[in-house]
């Protein structure tokens, strides 16, 4: 189309996110008692000090002998924040609520009408072809295998996590899964995640919001320590912690960002391209540029022409449609949210 | 001078539990959201209630905090923010960090209502009611986002709707009992005058004080030695709880009409810069308050004087019973 | 400006004062660049007053004299910052950068390596600066800059587009706000849009102040004399609560030049709404009444020793006194609805149901209401208990019972320090009305929960 030539990416193109979690709560008790589960005391943050060992690289002047032993004599003391379970609970519980917002593919802020013309024509074709119906089944394959506890998957020998969808309190539809036996390095999933999948899609497509509430449990054993959030703390100033850790309200309860729960969730990206080394690092959180944080690299570098950006302009400005998989990594980009806008 | 609005009801939707809203509400304060930001969740919800075919206006907001936790550090001189780490940049490095302060807050937001419906028909009153709770549950609150409380049926988390159309005895009489259910909180509610009176007591010694100084010792303690009673003393006594606001914008030059300026969030709206404009602010238990008026904000814009800021009816009552606030 | 009729303008010696303080400044610049290198010819040679101006009047083009700084919002932000001198923006009551007058700062974006130029152009001659004479024109610094006189137009344009204004545009990372101007909202007409942009100026001026009370050596003095109760002259400052935010990350210069001179430190002034009670983790059980806990309840104490002292004053029978003392009974009575509401707000629902506590029924009523909306137990293990308390809820009486307790407690005090002629009639009405108006409808339909206990 003639009109198509002149089409160009909005200034300002914003999205909000779709899947917003609340912060998890962490909470402790026993395996057998699931059902109270909401009575279960809350895991408190402690602080505790450490003797931290010489191990830095010393520098040359710091070599000489006399000075080492001085240096290691004058310990290096740490204040650090701990969480643990008390001794007589073996199991952790991790409680929030996921809101599912309707309207996905639908810009909060766009200042060219045409443009979102061809973004509306576009999503409704993504809709019409695939649907939601492989995001949200994503989506629901980490909340079942329990991805969002982080390390605190890694100890468990058992790890349980019934999902509730509410409304007004009540609960409407429940599914638990046994997260163990649920892969993280594929979507799968059976029976149940594509149930709530299904739920998913609809709250993603429609106009009425889902809320699921989740709560996982995992049996790690009495007394060992457990792993809330570690807050980002840029200026430190002598003298203070050198780790924080997270808590809500007060420091008897320690908590997951939401944000964390959130990069979880996202982590359906298995469509990026192969890395240079072919190692398989299987899904990757679903960012722009394919980034992990932990690992300092982005796996869909704009000289490959397979980050969101180009994927998207391509799509829309030249009608380039992308494979079915880009198609559903650009979908999944604009669920995460963020601005887009090409402003130069 | 004042745009106070009529309402004919009070829509409180109580103890909402927002988490990760703005706690940077402007270049110059921390710690709650503007009240700006609460203005604008007004019209947009009025902008969603409208298109569902309710009969409702808006008329102003109040606010009561319940609890508070801002994402800061603890202890030290100054407070740093908790920051998110943000993804990696194209090539994998650290992104800049642009620090953003967050607070976790429990809300009642009090909202002034003017509705015929509503007066006529009961049922429509509870059907809205409900309705406008479905959207904000949906909405965001300051940047944050609205969370299920634990156990939603609690009778402290009903909305709930005073009617004020009766005779001000019937008015005050609502207002009274309302209050109670606020508690335990506190409001936010307008100084302006704390300025002027500032203002007044420092030109008396300095002919050169500005209002800005008034506004900057308003914003500290101020401690002076007393020869007679030979101790420090500070000036907050009998002040309350008094703390420097964002009340809306004062515009940077002539609006521009919609499209003239490049990338500006869309191309119909006249567009205008312009810079945060500061005020003091009193929080305030409820109960203290004798009627609605008192708690709501509103807009105030003139755009031909360039304001755009929100205002508030309270004036300060004599209270010789209030709690001092004491400092060391 | 009286500067002007002091100086007059067109004379040999006034031409000279600009020539020399140009000179000066020159010279200056290259006494502290090629410091250790002095004998580095090329380098001097930059530093010739022609050569100087020369690269200064092509430079100038990449700075911009500004006082609201967009990137303070966001340092990928890229779009119009402003010049909006302070004097230009209207008088209003409210705080803002029209507060400053003509005490403010000039802030500069761009280009870091061409600043000396915005230096040169602060430079004071007969007690303004040199940008201040580019913008009247002035013909003497005219001459100075250079004997051409086109050469010497294109100089003054140059430097006077140091304070420029160009196409106003915005940013996608820029803070954009909708705002209401009148009418409906529903109506996309009716809105403006403003972008809020950071007043470098005012902030300068809100950083100074607060880095002398921190750092000052004046208001330390005051701060060591104020710490040892030890009398000075003077008012101690002492900001509370305050928060730093870092602009521009580790290149505080990206920002503005300002900024790089604050060192990224925003400060920004605290807010923050009181913390309710500090009475925590508050326990009625194993007790026979909350009295006691309501004696230790904020405010309470201290009214009832105004209660006390005025009835111990023996204070004649009139109207005024009666007044004062309602006053204060009221005033007690308004604090028992703060106290209940602050025991729900704090215990979980059902708190009562435990073994041990020990409270009269009306005030387990009054101060665990919500136990209501729980599902009994099963008969045999509290359902009983639960229906007698549901019973007993709705009967209705029990507000009665909980302000007789308090009147009867309050005589106590009173009687316990030798006063007797309490009103009780009276509080006992205050008393009961606050907690009846403070009962929280209990809705008709309750929404039991089903799968929590």
């Amino acid at each position: 189309m003639a009109k198509n030539d002149a089409l160009k990416t909005a200034s300002v193109l914003a999205f909000e996110r779709k899947l917003d979690p609340s912060d998890a709560v962490l909470r402790a008790g026993r395996w057998a008692d699931r059902e109270q589960h909401a009575q279960w005391l809350a895991v408190p943050v402690r602080e505790k000090s450490v003797r931290g060992t010489i191990s830095n690289r010393l520098k040359t002047k710091d070599q000489d002998p006399a000075k080492l032993d001085a240096a290691i004599e004058n310990p290096n003391l740490q204040t650090v924040d701990v969480a643990a379970l008390p001794h007589d609970a073996d199991t952790l519980a991790v409680h929030f609520t996921l809101r599912v917002l309707a309207g996905a593919g639908i810009p909060s802020a766009c200042n060219n009408a045409d443009y979102q013309d061809k973004l509306k024509q576009t999503v409704a074709g993504y809709v019409s072809e695939h649907g939601f119906g492989e995001l949200a089944h994503r989506y629901a394959c980490n909340l079942a295998n329990g991805r969002f506890l982080w390390r605190n998957r890694l100890k468990a020998d058992e790890i349980e996590i019934v999902v509730s969808q509410t409304k007004a309190g009540k609960v409407e539809q429940q599914w638990t899964f046994n997260a163990l036996a649920h892969s993280l390095r594929d979507f799968q999933g059976n029976e149940e995640t594509r149930e709530l999948g299904q739920v998913i899609d609809a709250a993603l497509a429609g106009d009425d919001y889902l809320l699921l509430d989740v709560v996982a449990f995992a049996r790690i054993g009495g007394g060992q320590e457990v792993f809330p959030s570690q807050e980002l703390i840029l200026e430190r100033t002598r003298g203070d912690k050198s780790k924080t850790l997270y808590y809500i309200g007060n420091k008897d309860n320690a908590a997951i960002h939401s944000q964390k729960l959130g990069n979880a969730l996202r982590t359906i990206d298995t469509w990026y391209p192969a890395a240079d080394d072919g190692a398989d690092l299987g899904p990757i959180a679903v960012e722009p540029y394919g980034s992990v944080t932990t690992q300092g690299a982005a796996y869909r570098q704009p000289k490959e022409k397979k980050d969101f950006y180009n994927l998207l302009d391509r799509w829309l400005l030249k009608d380039e449609t992308p494979s079915a998989a880009n198609q559903h990594f650009v979908m999944a980009t604009l669920i995460r949210g963020g601005v887009f806008g090409d402003a130069g | 001078m004042s745009d106070a609005p009529n309402f004919t009801h009070l829509l409180v939707l109580p103890r909402l539990n927002v988490q990760n809203a703005n706690a940077i509400s402007s270049p110059l304060t921390h710690g709650f959201p503007s009240i700006t930001a609460f203005i604008g969740l007004m019209w947009a919800l009025e902008r969603k209630t409208r298109a569902a075919g309710l009969d409702v206006a808006f008329q102003g907001i109040g606010v009561v905090c319940h609890r508070h936790q801002e994402q800061t550090t603890e202890g030290g001189y100054t407070k740093a923010f908790h920051l998110t780490r943000n993804p990696a940049a194209k090539d994998g490095s650290t992104a800049a960090i642009v620090e953003e302060g967050r607070i976790h807050i429990e809300v009642s937001l009090i909202l002034a209502v003017t509705s015929d419906r509503w007066q006529r028909d009961a049922k429509a009153q509870q059907d809205d009611t409900e309705t406008i709770q479905q959207f904000i549950a949906a909405m965001r609150i300051a940047g944050g986002s609205v969370m299920p409380p634990d156990s939603p049926w609690l009778p402290r988390y009903q909305p709930q709707v005073v009617d004020l159309t009766g005779n001000e005895a019937d008015r005050l009489d609502a207002f009274r009992k309302l209050r109670l259910r606020l508690v335990p909180g506190f409001t936010l509610v307008s100084r302006d005058d704390l300025i002027t009176q500032r203002h007044d007591a420092l030109a008396a010694e300095d002919a050169n004080a500005t209002r800005l100084d008034a506004w900057l010792s308003l914003s500290r303690i101020n401690w002076r030695y007393n020869d007679d009673e030979h101790k420090w003393q500070h000036d907050r006594r009998g002040l309350g709880w008094v703390v420097p606001i964002p009340v809306g914008y004062g515009a940077l030059g002539d609006v521009h009409p919609g499209g003239d300026v490049v990338n500006a969030r869309d191309p119909d709206t006249p567009f205008r810069f312009a810079e945060s404009l500061y005020s003091m602010g009193q929080w305030i238990s409820p109960h203290r308050l004798e009627q609605a008026e008192q708690l709501i904000w509103y807009a105030q814009t003139r755009p031909d004087d360039g304001l755009y800021r929100c205002c508030n009816d309270y004036r300060p009552i004599d209270d010789p019973f209030e709690a001092l606030y004491d400092f060391d | 400006m009286s500067e002007t009729t002091d100086h007059p303008t067109g004379t040999a010696a006034r031409r000279d004062r600009f020539r020399q303080a140009i000179a000066d400044f020159i010279d200056a610049r290259r006494t502290a660049k090629l410091k250790g290198r002095e004998d580095d010819t090329a380098a001097a040679a930059k530093y010739e007053y022609e050569t100087w101006l020369a690269s200064a009047a092509r430079r100038v083009g990449q700075i911009q004299a500004v006082t609201h700084v967009l990137k303070a919002s966001h340092p990928d932000a890229r779009g119009s910052s402003l010049y909006i001198p302070p004097t230009d923006l209207p008088t209003r009551d409210e705080i803002g950068s029209h507060s400053l007058g003509s005490d403010f700062t000039d802030d500069v974006v761009g280009n870091a390596a061409a600043l000396d130029v915005f230096k040169f152009l602060k430079v004071e001659v007969d007690g303004r600066a040199l940008l201040d004479w580019v913008k009247q024109d002035d013909p003497d610094l005219k001459h100075a800059l250079h004997a051409d006189a086109n050469t010497a137009d294109e100089r003054m344009q140059a430097f006077g587009n140091l304070v420029r204004s160009g196409a106003p545009s915005s940013h996608a990372l820029a803070k954009q706000v909708y705002w209401l101007i009148d009418g409906r909202p529903d109506d996309n007409r009716n809105f403006h849009l403003l972008q809020p942009l950071f007043s470098s100026a005012l902030a300068h001026r809100v950083h100074a102040d607060i880095q002398a009370a921190r750092f000052g050596e004046e208001n330390k003095a005051l701060r060591q004399a104020k710490k040892s109760d030890k009398p000075h002259d003077g008012i101690y400052r002492d900001y509370r609560q305050l928060a730093v935010r870092k602009l521009g990350g580790s290149n505080t210069q990206n920002v503005s030049q300002l900024n790089a001179e604050r060192r990224g430190t925003n400060y920004l002034f605290a807010s923050l709404p009181p913390t309710w009670s500090r009475m925590r983790a508050i326990t009625l059980l194993e007790l026979e009444s909350s009295t006691r806990q309501f004696f230790s309840f904020e405010g309470v104490r201290d009214l009832l020793r105004r209660l006390v002292q005025l009835l111990q004053s023996d204070p004649k029978r009139t109207m005024e006194t009666r007044q004062k003392r309602e006053a204060i009974e009221q005033a007690l009575g308004a604090r028992l609805p703060l106290f209940a509401a602050t025991i729900r707000d704090q215990l979980s629902a059902g708190w009562t149901r435990d073994p041990t506590c020990e409270l009269p029924l009306c005030e387990q009523l009054w101060l665990d209401p919500d136990r209501l909306t729980l599902n009994k137990r099963p008969a045999g293990e509290g359902g009983e208990a639960d229906h007698a308390f549901e019973q007993a809820y709705h009967w209705g009486d029990w507000p009665d019972d909980v302000a007789g307790i308090f009147a009867n407690w309050l005589n106590e005090q009173l009687r316990r320090v030798g006063v007797t002629s309490v009103g009780d009639m009276e509080y006992r009405h205050w008393a009961r009305q606050a907690i009846v108006d403070a009962a929280w409808p209990i809705p008709m339909q309750r929404r039991a929960p089903e799968d929590r206990s």
